[in-house]
């Protein structure tokens, strides 16, 4: 009985409404930190907590402990604007955001926590020829990876899209998108919440308010962190601390890393009847992408600000180029009011693509660089961190994320721009 | 916004400028067989949460490459100087890359 | 209790009738009034229902901290959703709607939400639509019934016809707020010789001096801005300081009026401001008291009252209770009780205030180390349980 009441389900909803609501139980416990555990994953967002989870599930390695300075989901993993997406075209991307969205399809199921995982579509918007070319690579790979991918021609997209003014004279002419139907949005506090709590029945011990501030090594190895809750030894440590991975690798003597931290703003809306069923991506002259949550909001972006920053909000600049962008496929939007304005710190790597790897210090494992493609890759980042961690070895998926691929002359880099970290 | 006094111009909006690079990257001679040299100034960075030295390009006034002291924490700014001012102590500035 | 309009006094000019329509029945304010004060003056208790729970709303405060009277304005391409009525003031021709319910807001079909609470709780949607298939077909099935349960007013999906503009200026001081210390500081550092800008996001300046209704109050007002205007300053109404930014940049958002404006006029200017300093005089907002469905029509701020009755001589009914926990509560029930309404006064606390005597000379029954406890009522307040502030047997009233 206990157990039923601990699964989620519309038959334990209804059983807790009519006596109360008294018999829920917290969704993860807070224990008292342990004095030494056989891995610590450092950062309590998406990425650790999935890691941890995995690390339980896949690998039956439990004697695992979450440290998040903060609250769990407070740092990138709760300011993210929830898009999920598999349309990379770069061997050592693309399989592995494909996988990313085939755990998300069953990640409710898996968590036994609604993640919200709406697979509306994910539409990128073309306005010139050469636009639309550069795509169709981009595409026809996915195609050829077996991933779903399809042109939406203009007909076709204003039927998919009603909110986009396509009429008459435009500043931006629309020709088209591609469109990844098995692509959406889920719920960020969802997926963060489902894997921790998943991950503490499993025995994982989630520690809030635990700053790691140095390093315990023993003849070059790690062996423990020191925090602000006391040292605590450990076999193995995996770092997941996107936004901060310069500061935690320089106390852990990594060194300087090919990591710039730049800030991406973030916008909702006050919340409205539904108004757009997918997810729209204007790229190219202008940057911007939308989408409304199930709340009612509209969830909007653009540019990372462009400069240097870890402050946690962002300038005008970057607002009003978002909102010029808006207006000039969206016009509708006109009259809709910006509820509230954030910002998450992203590692932006001199390649746009992301690091799971090994490092050169015995017992220290990296997940970093996620640029601002992180929420995505969640649930592939902890199955595959998870992987490395537990065989001391890279999954097949991440095999190719490594720190030294720019010294190998092996960039994974999708935009092109070579190594300035703020173009990616 | 930001407001960059720029010491040709006067104080200014930053969205007036183009952001550089890290300014304390210890760039190499462009024929340097040094790879590793290089490597370490096109690919690593100390990416500080704090005092950062940085180059700003006044394009939409002046045009002149500024070196500004900023904290990348509370973006305050402790100095703006014409990088053309900088002699000794700064590095060179890369020949043959583009802005 | 339903509001009505008192006969005399308040800053509205009764020469100047206003029409106006909500949800399709033709309504009466005057010049002055905010969509809010013309709503309670014509009767209005319930303007809309709850996000979730579509529980009955009416006015519940006359400013931005409104969170129950949230219309829409206009139809068509120029629809507006999720206008606070107690901000915006009323212009001739505003056609105005009730959101977020079905048929209508007096009889609501989402009102079953309410009777269904004890399982649609905060994050209940998280504890379910997750089977039967391991997938997310379910999930998908049920999430367009979220998806329009969800939301508050419905936005035009016609491209908006206005424009819209962006201003650049600077300033040695900017202050936020036009009330008694904002127009003062501005006027005083305006004679001083710096340049200054006044941003008040109320269609009227004044802030507290509005709300006692006294002509003195609102000759001040004018005397404060007529000082500001000669030393040079610039005030700019209706405009609201949304967010600063480094180093000072401030950005503020003008909403021009619809009456009189040009077609090739604004609907709202940007104005982005770099200033040497700030002046924060935004004034304090109340917060209501905790209290079992504290959220009925009728119940609101005990100054929001007494501003719709002074500003804009709106009693909000006629029999009023105002339950406080300082000295402050005294000033509004004097105000309301000389205005000829009948006034019941619950201080928290079991001393009693020197304001007491004065209150009780004016015939408001004042009860010391009372707290209210419960709203009687669905659509309207009908009744008042109270406690004792030290926690007692609760009454009835």
């Amino acid at each position: 009985m206990a157990e039923m009441m601990a699964r989620y389900s519309a038959l334990s909803i209804l059983q807790q409404g009519l006596t109360g609501n008294r018999g829920w139980q917290t969704a993860w416990a807070k224990p008292e930190v342990k004095k030494s555990y056989q891995v610590i994953i450092v950062g309590g967002g998406g990425h650790g907590l999935a890691t941890a989870y995995y690390l339980a599930k896949n690998h039956g390695i439990t004697d695992v402990a979450v440290l998040e300075k903060g609250w769990i989901g407070g740092g990138n993993a709760g300011r993210n604007t929830t898009i999920i997406r598999s349309n990379y075209m770069i061997e050592g991307n693309t399989g592995f955001y494909e996988k990313s969205v085939q755990l998300w399809e069953g990640l409710s199921a898996e968590l036994n926590f609604n993640v919200m995982f709406s697979q509306r579509g994910h539409l990128s918007l073309c306005f010139s020829p050469a636009q639309r070319d550069a795509m169709a690579r981009r595409y026809n790979i996915m195609r050829l990876n077996g991933i779903d991918a399809e042109w939406l021609d203009r007909d076709q997209l204003q039927k998919f899209v009603p909110l986009l003014d396509m009429q008459g004279e435009r500043r931006f002419p629309i020709l088209g998108g591609y469109l990844q139907r098995r692509a959406g949005t889920a719920r960020h506090d969802a997926v963060n919440w489902g894997f921790a709590r998943a991950a503490s029945k499993l025995g994982v011990d989630i520690i809030e308010n635990c700053e790691v501030t140095g390093f315990v090594k023993k003849r070059g190895r790690i062996v423990g962190v020191e925090t602000s809750q006391g040292e605590i030894a450990a076999k193995k440590v995996g770092l997941a601390v996107a936004g901060s991975t310069s500061q935690l690798a320089g106390l852990a003597g990594l060194g300087r890393l090919p990591i710039e931290s730049h800030k991406l703003q973030a916008f909702v809306s006050e919340p409205l009847k539904p108004l757009l069923d997918t997810v729209v991506v204007f790229g190219g002259a202008g940057h911007f992408y939308i989408s409304q949550s199930d709340k009612g909001g509209m969830v909007f972006g653009g540019d990372l600000d462009g400069y240097n920053s870890y402050a946690q909000r962002g300038n005008l600049p970057i607002w009003q180029d978002v909102s010029s962008a808006a207006m000039s496929i969206m016009p509708a939007l006109g009259r809709v009011r910006v509820l509230r304005q954030w910002a998450g710190i992203m590692d932006m790597s001199m390649d746009g693509s992301p690091f799971i790897c090994k490092t050169g210090i015995g017992g220290l494992y990296l997940n970093a660089g996620w640029c601002y493609g992180g929420f995505k890759a969640t649930p592939a980042s902890g199955w595959c961190f998870a992987h490395t961690i537990a065989e001391d070895a890279p999954h097949e998926l991440n095999r190719l994320l490594t720190l030294d691929r720019f010294q190998q002359g092996q960039p994974i880099d999708e935009s092109g721009h070579g190594p300035w970290p703020r173009m990616h | 916004m930001l407001r960059l006094n720029c010491p040709f111009c006067g104080e200014r909006d930053h969205a007036e400028f183009t952001y550089g690079e890290d300014a304390s990257v210890a760039w190499p001679d462009f024929a340097s067989p040094d790879s590793q040299a290089h490597f370490d100034a096109l690919y690593l960075r100390d990416n500080p949460r704090g005092r950062h030295l940085e180059k700003w390009q006044h394009i939409m006034g002046c045009r002149s490459w500024l070196l500004v002291e900023r904290d990348t924490l509370t973006h305050e700014i402790f100095s703006v100087r014409a990088a053309a001012d900088e002699s000794a102590g700064l590095n060179k500035p890369k020949s043959r890359r583009g802005r | 209790m339903t509001g009505f309009r008192l006969p005399k006094g308040g800053a509205i000019d009764r020469r100047k009738a206003v029409s106006f329509r909500f949800d399709g029945q033709e309504m009466q304010g005057f010049a002055g009034d905010t969509i809010a004060s013309a709503l309670l003056a014509s009767g209005n208790r319930i303007v809309g229902r709850s996000f979730k729970y579509h529980r009955p709303r009416g006015v519940m405060s006359a400013g931005p901290e409104e969170g129950g009277a949230l219309l829409t304005l206009g139809s068509g391409a120029e629809r507006t959703a999720n206008i606070k009525a107690s901000m915006v003031a009323l212009e001739p021709g505003m056609e105005l709607f009730s959101q977020n319910c079905w048929p209508s807001r007096h009889f609501d079909l989402g009102a079953v939400n309410d009777l269904l609470h004890p399982f649609i709780g905060a994050g209940f949607y998280y504890k379910t639509f997750i089977g039967p298939l391991a997938d997310t077909r379910f999930w998908m099935f049920c999430e367009p019934f979220i998806r329009k349960a969800a939301g508050m007013g419905r936005a035009a999906n016609l491209p908006d016809p206005d424009c819209y503009d962006t201003a650049h200026d600077f300033c040695d001081l900017l202050v936020v707020g036009a009330g008694p210390a904002g127009l003062l500081a501005a006027a005083e550092a305006a004679e001083k010789g710096f340049s200054v800008l006044v941003a008040e996001q109320d269609h009227q300046p004044g802030g507290s001096l509005l709300q006692s209704g006294k002509p003195a109050d609102r000759r001040q007002v004018a005397s404060l801005c007529k000082r500001l205007d000669e030393a040079g300053g610039r005030l700019l109404c209706q405009t609201t300081a949304f967010g600063l930014f480094d180093h000072l940049t401030t950005g503020l958002l003008q909403r021009h009026a619809v009456s009189g404006r040009q077609e090739n006029q604004p609907r709202e200017t940007l104005h982005i401001i770099r200033p040497r300093h700030i002046l924060l005089a935004s004034g304090a907002g109340e917060r209501g008291l905790v209290f079992a469905d504290n959220d009925r029509p009728g119940v609101m701020t005990s100054r929001a009252v007494a501003a719709y009755q002074g500003r804009f001589a709106v009693a909000a009914g006629q029999q009023i209770v105002l339950a406080g926990t300082h000295d402050g509560v005294y000033d509004d029930a004097l105000q309301l009780a000389a205005a000829g309404l009948s006034v019941t006064l619950l201080d928290s606390r079991t001393r009693r205030s020197a304001l007491s005597e004065e209150a009780e000379a004016a015939n408001i029954r004042v009860l010391h180390g009372r707290v209210p406890c419960r709203v009687i009522g669905r659509g309207g307040v009908a009744g008042l349980e109270t406690a004792k502030a030290s926690g007692g047997w609760p009454a009835g009233m």
